[in-house]
């Protein structure tokens, strides 16, 4: 299971901690259909690869505990993508030609 | 109390001191001389300061008491001291943003909200203190300043809350009439909820961002903590309007239609589940107080759409982006909070498609959100689920009560209102509404239209004068 509330909140999606919210404020939808990663698990392809681009920065108990915010953030990419889009929803960008 | 019993003169709201400076019965470089030494001695005791401005402000304050001594009046924030979170770049003083790596950092030029109250007349007297790089790094402590964690003046083990932690305190101790602070999702409601005084978050675009730290290009806003709504809506007026040099910011179109004579006023469906009980009980009892000049609507439910989800992808991705050179560099190992110092990493990990995603989901929002306030013109909910955290404790160990017997799936209506009013961009107010566990303050968040300050302000102001709780001052100050 995630560790830490940083992962908890990601993978609950919550918040990051700028409004520090002690609670899960987002759950995943009821109607998720998408399987998400089993939390405690050894880490998954993203994790692996953050290891390896800033391992040399972090200390074994920060490299755990970002194996940790890994897990949370692949199970929100699972949940976010669950919220099927049409092709023809845009994003809330706002990029002109010209500037304004 | 009065201030002549306690010979402050920021408890006092910003009409009532400015007329006393218009008069002359108060003179601008003894309100800066004040705010000085209060700001060296409490301010400092409560890890709310950076840096004084001190013969800077004394400059800027005689400037003012001479214009004011020639008939030259610039309006109701001329002489009147002020303090600004560290994230605000000014010339005259180092711009921090909370964080080691950044402690010298210089500017050469002022911040636009910097020069507009500049040009208001008001001065500057302090870079106040706030959680670092704003809390992007996904802070879990507040201890995540190299100021100290923010101390709240009501109880000076619990935190004055953050991202804004020192506006919060400082504002609330007295130290200064108001402050500025921003807010990406949540860090203006958040510390006025926790420290007891009132926050008005602006509809993105309308205060321009220009100078100020970027964490999140299409979430950040910066807006006033201050005594009382009329006092934000004061500091807001001088802070509002387009500026070539933030080209996101728009001139506040005209209102469509008139402020309702008796608002309309929603509840978030589930705004008490799992809250403090007496977080539960003020919020009743502001809607009691609502209801003497408002409809009140209860059990009004958000669309099914994942605010969490998106507002925390945006944030990681946008945050990331931001501060890349920082992460990658290795620099985040100078940042205070053990998890500031890990977090950047799994923050630029997110994929631009989940970013992409969150984006198109955020526009998705609008219509559900305009069709909501074709109907109302406020939703309601407490600020927060409790009162300020314990300082010294994670967050996630904070008031562990409020997890028992929670659902895994618990949606937070609270945490919703922040983070949809965040990412459609609309303005949002929070008013102290009582007191909770530990004399702690509690607060009422509203959220309203785009560009609908003023209906949040009226509606502040009538809650305000039938309550009172804003003129509340924490013991010894």
């Amino acid at each position: 299971m995630p560790r830490t509330r940083r992962a908890i909140l990601k993978s609950a999606a919550a918040l990051s901690a700028l409004a520090a919210l002690p609670l899960p404020a987002q759950a995943p939808p009821a109607a998720s259909p998408t399987p998400t990663p089993a939390p405690g698990t050894k880490p998954g392809t993203l994790a692996k690869l953050a290891r390896e681009r800033y391992g040399k920065f972090l200390t074994e108990e920060e490299l755990t505990l970002l194996d940790d915010d890994m897990e949370g953030l692949e199970r929100r990419s699972a949940r976010l993508r669950a919220f099927k889009l049409s092709n023809a929803e845009e994003p809330a960008v706002d990029f002109a030609a010209v500037r304004r | 109390m009065s201030e002549a019993a306690t010979g402050s003169h920021f408890f006092t709201p910003l009409r009532e001191l400015a007329a006393k400076v218009r008069s002359r019965a108060i003179s601008p470089v003894a309100l800066a001389e004040e705010a000085l030494s209060k700001l060296d001695t409490d301010g400092r005791k409560l890890n709310a300061v950076v840096t004084l401005a001190g013969d800077d402000a004394l400059v800027a304050a005689r400037d003012a008491e001479a214009e004011i001594r020639r008939g030259r009046y610039r309006g109701p924030l001329h002489g009147i001291p002020y303090g600004a979170k560290d994230l605000v770049a000014t010339k005259k003083m180092p711009t921090t943003w909370g964080a080691e790596p950044y402690r010298t950092q210089q500017f050469s030029y002022d911040a636009t909200v910097v020069r507009k109250l500049a040009d208001a007349g008001a001065v500057l007297v302090a870079k106040l203190s706030m959680v670092e790089l704003a809390g992007g790094m996904g802070y879990n402590n507040a201890d995540a300043s190299f100021t100290g964690p923010g101390l709240n003046p009501w109880n000076t083990g619990f935190w004055s809350g953050g991202s804004s932690s020192g506006p919060g305190s400082a504002v609330a101790a007295g130290l200064v009439p108001f402050a500025i602070g921003s807010e990406t999702v949540g860090s203006i409601i958040t510390p006025a909820a926790f420290s007891g005084v009132t926050g008005l978050r602006p509809t993105y675009g309308l205060v321009s961002r220009h100078g100020a730290m970027a964490l999140c290009w299409t979430l950040d806003k910066l807006g006033p903590l201050a005594r009382g709504a009329d006092d934000c809506a004061l500091v807001v007026n001088a802070i509002a309007g387009r500026d070539p040099a933030d080209p996101t910011t728009v001139d506040a179109p005209r209102p469509g239609r008139a402020p309702r004579s008796r608002p309309r006023i929603a509840v978030l469906r589930g705004a008490t589940d799992f809250v403090q009980p007496e977080v539960a009980k003020n919020f009743e009892d502001s809607l009691t107080a609502l209801r003497g000049f408002a409809e009140v609507t209860r059990d009004v439910a958000l669309a099914d759409l994942p605010y969490g989800l998106c507002a925390g992808t945006i944030v990681d991705a946008e945050g990331g982006s931001a501060f890349l050179d920082l992460i990658e560099s290795g620099g985040t190992r100078e940042l205070r909070a053990k998890a500031d110092r890990y977090g950047g990493y799994s923050s630029v990990m997110t994929p631009a498609v989940d970013y992409l995603h969150a984006m198109r989901l955020r526009e998705k929002m609008r219509a559900p959100m305009a069709a909501l306030f074709e109907r109302y013109d406020a939703l309601a909910a407490p600020s927060r689920a409790s009162v300020a955290y314990p300082v010294g404790i994670d967050f996630d160990k904070a008031w562990p009560e409020l997890a028992k017997d929670r659902p895994a799936n618990f949606v937070s209506a609270i945490g919703a209102l922040i983070q949809v009013g965040n990412l459609v961009g609309w303005p949002a107010i929070s008013m102290p509404n009582g007191f909770g566990q530990e004399g702690l303050p509690t607060g009422l968040h509203l959220l309203a239209g785009p560009f609908r300050e003023a209906d949040l302000t009226a509606i502040g102001r009538e809650y305000q004068r039938r309550t009172q709780f804003h003129l509340r001052r924490p013991p010894g100050y």
